[in-house]
C-alpha cells in the first residue's frame, strides 16, 4: 500500500505531461539547450530516497526522486547501505573528491553545444564533463565523472556514462554504486525554462535490475552568475573528521 | 548601512538555502547537533575563501586566559551572495556567533548565527543548509 | 552560382570588420619551464621587485599551494604542463584544463569586475580585439604562487593575457603582469600555445586529493607524446635581486 503511494506521489511529481516542444536552434542547427539550469532535485544530495530532514542534512522529501521510491539493491549491498550511513567520514565529497554522474546533476551546471561535443560545467567543486557526440567509450579508464557520449534523438539528448569508479555514492545516504555502473541520462525539453531530466541506472554487481531517477531542471534567472568554487587541503575540515564515530541515528535513513 | 545590506542579504540568502549550489558532506560528520554553542569575542581574521570561508574570534575564559576559535561557515559564492565581502568583518570588533561544537575536541565550531557589534544577526550557514 | 560566390567573397573583402571571431578552439599545449620557473618567459629574464616585496617573499610560506591541491591561479595554469580545451560560444569564452579539472568561463560581453572577493583563479572578463581574446583578470587574492620557484604576488595583481591565433596550429599567449605592492613596473611573459593534433586525444580526469594521511596524492605528469621533446628555453639562473 505505502509503495503504490509512494509510486503515484513520484509519478504525480516528477514525470513530464506529454506535451511536444521543439526547443530554438543554436546557430549549429542543434536543439537549443544551452544556459544555466537548476535542478530541483529534491534534496537528493542527502538521499535520492524519501527522507526526514535532520541537522546539517537538509529538508524532509516526502517524494526522493526514485520511480518507485526504492532502490534494488542485492541483499549484501542494502546491508552494505547501512553500514555506510554510521560512517559519515568515510563520504567521498566530504575528502573533496567528484559526486560523479548523476549525482553531480543534483546541482547547479552550465550547459553549452557544439556539434562534436557538449560541454557541462559545474559551480560544484569546478567539476565539469564533455559529453561526446561522437567516438567510444575509453578502455581501460575509470574516472569520478565517467566518461560520456551523446547523441540526438530528435529533440531529446541522450548521454550514455560509463567508465564510472566505485569510490562516487549517489548521496550521503550510504547508497554507492560498483566500477559496473551504466548510466543513461535524457535532457527532454518542456519549454524554454524546463528541462526533465530522467537518468536510468544500472549495476549487475550491486542491484537486482535497473532504476530510475528523474527530475526537473529549471533555467537559471537571467543576472544569475558562477562564482569560483572549490574543494581542497587548506581545507581544515579534514583535520576534524572524526574516524569510525557514528554520525546519524541507525535508523534516520529507513528502507 | 553596511548592516543594512547584509540584514537584507541574509534574508535573502535564508531563501537561497532551498536550492543547494554546493556539496561538501562532511558537516553532519564533523559537528555535534547536541552540542549548541555560543560565544562572544573578538574578531582576529575574518578569511573570506575556498572551500568554506571561516571567522575566527579570541574569545576570554573565565579566569582571563584568552582562546582562539574557529568557525566554518558557508563557501565563498553563498557568502558573497549574501552582501559579504573581505572586509565585511573586520578584525578588532566584537561579535557573538551561535553554533555546533565540532567532535573533535578542538576549538572548531560551524556558525550559524552572528551577532554584529550594532545589533544586527546575520545568517553564516543553517542547520538544514550549511552552505 | 559562382558569380553570387565572388560576389559574397568581395563582400567579406571590402568589410573585414564583418568577419566572425577569430576561432580559438581545440586542445591547446605548452612545454616549456615556466612551470619550474616563470621568469624564463619574462623579457630580459628578469622580475622587476620592489625591495620590500622581494623581503616579504623571502620571509613567506615555502609550501607550494600546489602542494595542498590549491588552484594555481593565472596565468599559472596556462604553463603547467598538461592539456586544456578552449570553447567558444556567443558571449562566452569556456577554458577546461585538464590540471586538476580546473575552469574558467570568461565572459567576452563587458561586464564589471566582482569587488571585495579574493578568488584563486580571481575574476575573468574578456573581450575580442580584432585577432585577440584579451582577458582582463583581478582579483586573484595573494595565496598563489606564480611557479613552483615561490614567485608570488600581493592581492593587487592584475593580469591582462592576450590569445592570438597565429597559424593553425599554434597560437600567442602573453600576459602582462602589474602589482604595485609587488614590482616597481608591469612587467610581460610570451610563449607559443601549440594545437594537440594527436587523432582522438581527448582530456582524461584528474583530481588532487588528501590520501588518508592527509598528505596530497598529485596527479601523473602526462608523458609528451614519443618523439617530441621538451621545449625548455635555455634556462637562466633565478635573479632575485631588485631591478629598477
Amino acid at each position: 500500500m505505502k509503495f503504490a503511494l509512494a509510486l503515484l506521489i513520484t509519478a504525480a511529481a516528477v514525470w513530464p505531461q506529454t506535451k511536444p516542444y521543439t526547443p530554438p536552434r543554436t546557430s549549429d542547427g542543434l536543439p537549443d539547450l544551452e544556459g544555466i539550469w537548476q535542478p530541483r532535485a529534491n534534496g537528493a544530495m542527502y538521499s535520492v530516497l524519501p527522507h526526514p530532514g535532520g541537522f546539517f542534512l537538509g529538508a524532509e522529501s516526502k517524494e526522493g526522486v526514485v520511480e518507485g521510491a526504492t532502490l534494488p539493491y542485492q541483499p549484501w549491498a542494502a546491508a552494505e547501505v547501512k553500514e555506510l550511513t554510521q560512517h559519515m567520514e568515510l563520504d567521498p565529497t566530504g575528502h573533496c573528491h567528484y559526486e560523479g554522474v548523476p549525482h553531480a546533476m543534483y546541482f547547479s551546471f552550465q550547459l553549452v553545444e557544439t556539434p562534436k561535443y557538449i560541454a557541462v560545467m559545474h559551480e560544484n567543486m569546478h567539476a565539469w564533463r564533455i559529453i561526446y557526440m561522437e567516438g567510444s567509450h575509453p578502455k581501460d579508464y575509470l574516472a569520478w565523472m565517467g566518461d560520456s557520449r551523446g547523441r540526438w534523438e530528435g529533440n531529446t539528448l541522450v548521454v550514455d556514462v560509463a567508465n564510472n569508479n566505485d569510490k562516487s555514492v549517489f548521496d550521503m545516504a550510504g547508497h554507492f554504486h560498483s566500477d559496473a555502473l551504466h548510466v543513461v541520462e535524457r535532457f527532454i525539453p518542456m519549454d524554454r525554462d524546463n528541462i526533465h531530466y530522467e537518468a536510468t541506472l544500472d549495476d549487475v554487481k550491486v542491484f537486482t535490475r535497473p532504476w530510475k531517477m528523474a527530475f526537473n531542471l529549471k533555467r537559471a534567472p537571467k543576472d544569475y552568475m558562477f562564482l569560483e568554487s572549490g574543494c581542497f587541503e587548506d581545507e581544515r575540515d579534514q583535520e576534524h573528521l572524526v574516524k569510525g564515530k557514528a554520525a546519524l541515528p541507525a535508523d534516520h535513513y529507513k528502507q | 548601512m553596511m548592516s543594512k545590506a547584509l540584514l537584507l542579504a541574509a534574508g535573502f540568502g535564508l531563501l537561497l538555502a532551498a536550492l543547494p549550489a554546493a556539496a561538501h558532506h562532511s558537516f553532519a560528520a564533523e559537528y555535534d547537533r547536541d552540542k549548541p554553542i555560543k560565544l562572544t569575542g573578538t574578531v582576529t581574521k575574518f578569511d573570506l575563501s575556498n572551500p568554506h570561508s571561516w571567522v575566527f574570534i579570541d574569545v576570554k575564559e573565565v579566569d582571563g586566559k584568552v582562546t582562539n576559535w574557529a568557525f566554518e561557515t558557508a563557501s565563498v559564492a553563498n557568502l558573497y551572495r549574501r552582501g559579504f565581502r573581505k572586509d565585511t568583518v573586520k578584525p578588532g570588533i566584537t561579535v557573538t556567533i551561535e553554533g555546533f561544537l565540532a567532535k573533535d575536541g578542538t576549538h572548531t565550531g560551524n556558525a550559524q548565527r552572528m551577532t554584529m557589534p550594532d545589533g544586527t544577526q546575520v545568517v553564516l550557514g543553517t542547520e538544514q543548509n550549511p552552505g | 552560382m559562382k558569380t553570387l560566390v565572388i560576389l559574397g567573397a568581395a563582400c567579406l573583402a571590402a568589410f573585414p570588420a564583418a568577419a566572425q571571431t577569430p576561432d580559438l578552439q581545440g586542445i591547446w599545449e605548452t612545454r616549456n619551464g615556466a612551470q619550474f620557473d616563470v621568469s624564463e618567459l619574462a623579457e630580459g629574464h628578469e622580475i622587476p621587485y620592489l625591495p620590500e616585496a622581494l623581503e616579504r617573499e623571502q620571509k613567506a610560506n615555502r609550501v607550494d599551494p600546489l602542494a595542498h591541491c590549491a588552484m594555481p591561479g593565472v596565468p599559472r595554469i596556462n604553463y603547467l604542463p598538461f592539456p586544456f580545451q578552449i570553447i567558444q560560444r556567443p558571449g562566452l569564452v569556456i577554458i577546461l584544463y585538464e590540471y586538476l579539472h580546473n575552469q574558467r568561463l570568461i565572459p567576452t560581453t563587458r561586464r564589471e569586475h566582482l569587488e571585495g572577493i579574493d578568488l584563486w583563479m580571481g575574476d575573468s572578463v574578456g573581450h575580442w580585439e580584432g585577432n585577440t581574446l584579451v582577458v582582463d583578470v583581478t582579483d586573484l587574492g595573494d595565496k598563489t604562487w606564480l611557479d613552483s620557484a615561490r614567485h608570488t604576488h600581493s592581492d593587487a595583481l592584475h593580469v591582462v593575457e592576450r590569445f592570438t591565433r597565429t597559424g593553425a596550429d599554434t597560437i600567442n599567449y602573453e600576459a602582462t603582469l602589474e602589482d604595485p605592492k609587488t614590482y616597481s613596473k608591469p612587467w610581460k611573459i610570451a610563449m607559443t600555445l601549440r594545437r594537440n593534433t594527436q587523432p582522438d586525444f581527448e582530456l582524461r580526469e584528474q583530481e588532487c586529493t588528501e590520501g588518508d594521511t592527509g598528505r596530497a596524492i598529485q596527479p601523473q605528469y602526462r608523458p609528451a607524446p614519443k618523439g617530441d621533446p621538451l621545449e625548455f628555453v635555455r634556462p637562466y639562473p633565478v635573479k632575485r635581486e631588485v631591478t629598477k
